[in-house]
């Protein structure tokens, strides 16, 4: 896949900059699918080298009339780790709360 | 001797472009990884189902590198010269780096011809991994507010 279109914040020289690229899309019967990428990248200054992070956003279906409909891609593994974290913290709290209570 | 040190100086350039042209490289192929391809997969074609795997990177990479030269300020002859300096002319040169590469399986997409879906994908170790640091979480907080008050 190449990319075909991407977001004109792309400078490199940017301590960070955010890119969403939109591949060439995989024929599947009628179908066309196009793969939507996110990328976010730090540029750390002064130093060669830096961070990037790639992930899935979407795929666009379109079929041979023309319609279009996005589908969203659900990172599940990082909404149940924040959900699980959350839970956590909030339990550490709560169990805070019901200890100091309990002493005065 | 000035003839000495210029063919050094012009061998330190030419180590030192050498190395800037790697470093460029380096960083060229780092950019690249900021595309598409290194998100969705190549389609797998299995009847008259294709399947497109996705995944998540994360690449973190760091590099450097340094040169430099010198010579000695005294001549021979002159009396404040200690042993040890002198005439003689050095250099050297040097780099370094690392990274790291972090991939985990996403979703997969699915196009059969009942239609187009997503399906994720749930990395079982990791959301144990999140629960178990949860846990501890409540656990150290309850065993620390169970030891009661601190006296001084």
């Amino acid at each position: 896949m190449r990319k075909i279109r991407q977001s004109k914040n792309n400078m490199a020289n940017k301590t960070f900059v955010r890119q969403t690229n939109t591949g060439e899309p995989v024929r599947v019967g009628d179908l066309s699918i196009y793969p939507v990428a996110r990328s976010y990248r730090i540029n750390m200054p002064g130093v060669h080298g830096g961070i990037i992070w790639n992930r899935p956003v979407a795929v666009i279906v379109e079929n041979s009339r023309g319609d279009r409909q996005e589908l969203p891609v659900v990172d599940r593994t990082r909404q149940l780790q924040i959900a699980i974290f959350s839970a956590g913290l909030f339990g550490a709290f709560l169990t805070w709360l019901l200890f100091r209570k309990s002493r005065k | 001797m000035d003839k000495d040190i210029k063919e050094f100086g012009a061998a330190g350039e030419v180590d030192l472009h050498q190395t800037m042209d790697d470093i460029n490289s380096t960083m060229v192929s780092f950019l690249e990884t900021a595309s598409v391809d290194k998100v969705y997969g190549a389609p797998i074609q299995v009847g008259s189902t294709t399947i497109i795997p996705t995944a998540e990177n994360l690449v973190v990479m760091g590099f450097g590198a340094g040169a430099g030269s010198g010579r000695g300020d005294f001549q021979p002859d002159e009396e404040d010269a200690e042993p040890g300096e002198g005439t003689g002319e050095a250099g050297g040169g040097g780099g370094g780096g690392g990274g790291r590469t972090l991939s985990r399986p996403v979703a997969i997409v699915i196009a059969s011809p009942e239609g187009v879906r997503v399906e994720p994908v749930a990395d079982r170790t990791k959301v144990i991994m999140a629960a178990i640091t949860a846990a501890g979480f409540v656990a150290g907080m309850f065993m620390r507010m169970s030891r009661g008050p601190k006296s001084f």
